[in-house]
């Protein structure tokens, strides 16, 4: 069987992952391949990991405060899970 | 320009993949974005395991990405506990996708951790060094809550996916 997708914004199906990425999803405004897919903490998203290659491969004594400082933004996911009540 | 990036999430016998999920809520169903309160997991259950993965759509000019880190904060429900493959020693390997269970999974036994790992917890390639040169996913993500049976209460807390990118 041939793997469908499904975009987790709009729910819209496509028959294969390149029709996904082409497409242009009403919920976020954009293509998935558009920085702004990520939400509206994108440019922070993509600034700390950007960031934090820096200071991996920062020398001994080449410490940066200001990168140090960098805000440490991720990709958050909710998460809810629920036990019924006895 | 930098990388775009988005979470993935697999379902069903067929592997349906739903590209940037809103949210990793567990219950006991195999269902991207779930409503836990229609869901609710009986306790001393599991919920069902959740197959997600991280996914490079643009490169947008970057070289790399990679040290890929998974965890979570914020406390689960009663004495529930939340076990993934993400590790970062003795990584099993790229976990391979199966029809989602409610029962144990082989290498979903580590638990998850509450703060940021020091190294890369989840593989690319199969391996906790490997890197996204152009665009792709990282290995499965495997994770799972294990409720008690004295558990009355579900929870809310975030799972965080980190990945560094080189430009």
């Amino acid at each position: 069987m041939a793997q469908q997708h499904k975009c987790g914004q709009c729910v819209a199906d496509f028959v294969d992952e390149a029709t996904y990425l082409a497409h242009d999803c009403p919920t976020t405004g954009v293509k998935p391949t558009n920085p702004r897919s990520m939400g509206p903490a994108y440019e922070n998203i993509q600034k700390a990991a950007l960031e934090r290659t820096s200071k991996r491969q920062a020398k001994p004594g080449g410490f940066n405060k200001a990168k140090q400082d960098a805000a440490i933004a991720t990709l958050g996911k909710p998460v809810a899970e629920q036990a019924p009540i006895q | 320009m930098a990388a775009t990036v988005e979470i993935d999430e697999a379902n069903g016998a067929g592997e349906t993949l739903s590209h940037n999920i809103t949210n990793t809520n567990m219950g006991n169903t195999d269902a991207v974005n779930l409503d836990p309160v229609a869901n609710p997991v009986t306790p001393g259950n599991r919920t069902y395991i959740k197959y997600q993965k991280i996914h490079v759509t643009a490169m947008g000019g970057s070289s790399a990405i990679d040290n890929l880190k998974i965890w979570r904060t914020g406390a689960l429900g009663g004495s529930a506990t939340h076990v993934t493959n993400a590790r970062e020693s003795s990584y099993a390997g790229a976990l391979t996708y199966a029809t989602p269970v409610t029962t144990a999974v082989t290498n979903v036994d580590q638990t998850m951790p509450t703060s940021e790992p020091s190294g890369a917890n989840l593989g690319i390639g199969g391996s906790l060094a490997g890197s996204l040169t152009a665009t792709g996913s990282s290995d499965y993500l495997g994770h799972q809550i294990v409720t008690n049976g004295a558990d009355t209460a579900g929870s809310t807390s975030t799972m965080n996916y980190q990945y560094d990118e080189t430009a």
